[in-house]
């Protein structure tokens, strides 16, 4: 022991600001270490955001190619060859139907077979309309698409039917057809392709949630429990610094997962197998740095809740659970504004997590972010952030 | 140097502490000896900064632990009955990290840690997490966290908690290193023989109050008995008081 009265080895007033960041990297290195919690984060959330893409880009693409290569089982094709030979005009391929085809559709091994009737032809004939009939399953979601395209190329062959008979009456065509429906779509291919992508905001948005969840929970409540929270407030530094510097650690934890999860999607649309079907699904530098933007303040906010709820708690299973609270709101809270139809009304930007979504939307479509976007997705979560901390540095406070 | 006048704490309806007053002056080790629920740990949080009394004072180096918290904890090295380690952190990392939030300078924390890890017999574990460390060995870590910034006032309780023979011996002697270096050391314990064994002054806690103080000698003598376990008991008024 050296000898002598006082601080005598160069003790200096340790000031907040680096009391703070002591705490941050001690912090951190600890999360680090926690290489279960860690390895659970990676790919729970980094890997399954690209993976779950990469699956519906699969979808998306068998959807194609099975509207691309119809197959249609027809029952009774001799009886009408001239529709025959039109769907096969329009690339369908024409099989007969499998025996006791009603149980195959539902069972879902066959999607839709055509029944040609037996008095096709004598109706026909007589200037009585053909009789077809769709077998289905209406309940078989996958089986839409394909449904909707033979009924398209029915109502195609029916109609240049219509008008050939027309003419041979020497009757003009708008005579059968008074309305002509001409369909504009408004969207860009862009903001096509962002309803496929929103799940993409979803998915940011709870990385930034769970990247701090353990952590949060760990360096507030683990400290209590473990008994080394006694220990840290009996340092000469303040409540205050220490919570800043929690907050700190756990912020940048989930802004990392974060990075990563938007990364590992940046990837996924850059080099993965996006399908072609002549929508664009962007998410490019401007999207991802957009993505950025409009998350961190949200990841801050999320930290500074997790430490005041872990603050709150005695034990870290005790802080998970208060965290869940948490998890549930951010989960139901988008749900809202799938429910809502027409458009989001003016104040629901102003909401955390609503609003960043609103904001991801918006990226995504391509569309301008306004300057009151910004003010509303800052100003929120920087008043939850100073209420939190301060509540958190309150309660953080040895209890026996 | 700590001193206390008129502490008072309560918990709800039960005094944890009544009307305390002592005094532990610098180059000596006072031991507070009291039974379980003696309030003994109430008076070490109360001097710690961590919870405040209800009334009377509280100063160490005339520092008040009301008014002046963060002064009275750079003065101060505890060993509090919270003994916990960062379990994902060496034992250097655990020692190093109260260094820095004391405000001692990197090199200093490198030589003061390797010193007292020295001192303590625990250089060859200092650079394992603390995750399977023995009970003697996260006892030694949280000792050399203690002292890491030299503090002139050391609060130790129950330090000798889970050591071996050995280890308890070696306590001993940093202990009465502390005092020769000039600290002021206030040793809280249940156990009579450790407390006799080092302690210049002795401070009998029971139910909230200081009901003897002396050297052991003026203890032995205050009670008319053989010994001091013999004293102990008399001053507490009932061989039941050492049990409870």
């Amino acid at each position: 022991m050296s000898a002598g009265a006082g601080p005598s080895i160069g003790i200096r007033e340790i000031g907040a600001f680096r009391a703070a960041a002591t705490v941050f990297v001690k912090e951190v290195v600890d999360a680090l270490r926690d290489k279960r919690t860690l390895l659970l984060t990676l790919f729970g959330l980094v890997i399954s955001g690209p993976l779950i893409l990469m699956l519906l880009f699969k979808l998306i693409s068998s959807e194609v190619d099975r509207a691309d290569q119809l197959k249609l089982p027809v029952l009774g094709a001799e009886r009408a060859p001239a529709l025959i030979a039109y769907l096969e005009r329009e690339r369908v391929k024409i099989e007969p139907p499998p025996a006791d085809f009603q149980a195959k559709i539902r069972e879902g091994v066959t999607e839709v077979v055509l029944e040609i009737d037996e008095k096709f032809g004598d109706d026909v004939a007589a200037g009585r309309a053909g009789r077809l009939r769709l077998y289905y399953d209406e309940s078989r979601q996958r089986t839409g698409a394909t449904t909707r395209a033979v009924r398209a190329l029915l109502r195609g062959y029916a109609g240049l039917w219509g008008e050939e008979r027309l003419a041979l009456r020497g009757i003009a065509n708008d005579v059968g057809q008074p309305l002509q429906v001409d369909v504009v779509n408004l969207s860009t291919p862009q903001q096509s392709g962002s309803q496929t992508l929103s799940i993409l905001a979803f998915y940011a948005v709870f990385a930034t949630l769970l990247g701090g969840v353990a952590s949060a929970a760990d360096s507030t409540a683990g400290e209590r429990e473990r008994g080394t929270l006694q220990v840290l407030l009996s340092s000469p530094v303040s409540r205050g610094a220490i919570v800043f510097g929690k907050w700190l650690a756990v912020a940048m934890l989930g802004c990392s997962v974060l990075l990563l999860t938007l990364t590992g999607f940046y990837l996924t649309l850059q080099f993965g197998p996006v399908p072609r079907v002549g929508i664009p699904f962007v998410f490019g530098a401007r999207e991802y740095s957009g993505f950025l933007l409009i998350l961190i303040p949200l990841a801050c906010c999320f930290a500074a809740i997790l430490i005041s709820l872990g603050a709150l708690a005695r034990t870290f299973k005790e802080a998970q659970t208060n965290s869940q609270i948490l998890i549930t709101v951010v989960a139901l809270l988008p749900v809202v504004q799938m429910f809502q139809f027409g458009k989001e009304p003016d104040w629901l930007k102003w909401i955390p997590v609503n609003g960043h979504f609103h904001l991801l939307g918006k990226v995504l479509r391509g569309d301008a972010l306004l300057p009151v976007d910004w003010v509303a997705s800052l100003s929120v979560p920087a008043v939850i952030i100073v209420v939190a901390l301060l509540l958190a540095a309150r309660n953080f406070k040895s209890r026996s | 140097m700590i001193e206390v006048a008129g502490l008072t704490r309560r918990f709800g309806p039960v005094v944890a502490l009544d009307n305390v007053k002592f005094r532990a002056a610098d180059g000596a080790i006072t031991g507070i000896l009291g039974p379980n629920g003696a309030g003994k740990t109430t008076l070490m949080r109360i001097l710690a900064t961590l919870i405040l009394p209800d009334s009377g004072t509280a100063s160490v180096d005339e520092y008040d632990c009301v008014a002046d918290s963060l002064g009275v904890r750079q003065r101060f090295g505890i060993l509090s009955d919270a003994k916990g380690l960062y379990p994902r952190l060496t034992a250097r990392e655990n020692v190093a990290y109260f260094g820095a939030l004391h405000g001692l300078p990197r090199r200093t924390v490198r030589e003061r840690t390797g010193m007292l890890f020295d001192r303590l017999d625990m250089t060859a574990l200092a650079d394992r997490r603390t995750d399977g460390f023995s009970q003697g060995e996260k006892m030694k870590t949280a000792i050399a966290r203690a002292l890491i910034h030299d503090p002139q006032n050391v609060l130790l309780d129950e330090p000798t908690n889970g050591l071996d023979v050995i280890a308890t011996r070696a306590m001993r002697e940093l202990i009465l290193d502390l005092k020769n270096a000039g600290k002021c050391v206030l040793f809280s314990s249940h156990i009579m023989q450790e407390v006799s064994a080092v302690c210049d002054r002795i401070i009998i806690l029971n139910r909230g109050k200081v009901v003897a103080s002396g050297t052991p000698s003026q203890l032995i003598a205050m009670s008319g008995r053989p010994s001091l376990e013999d004293a102990f008991v008399t001053l507490l008024g009932s061989a039941e008081g050492l049990e409870r």
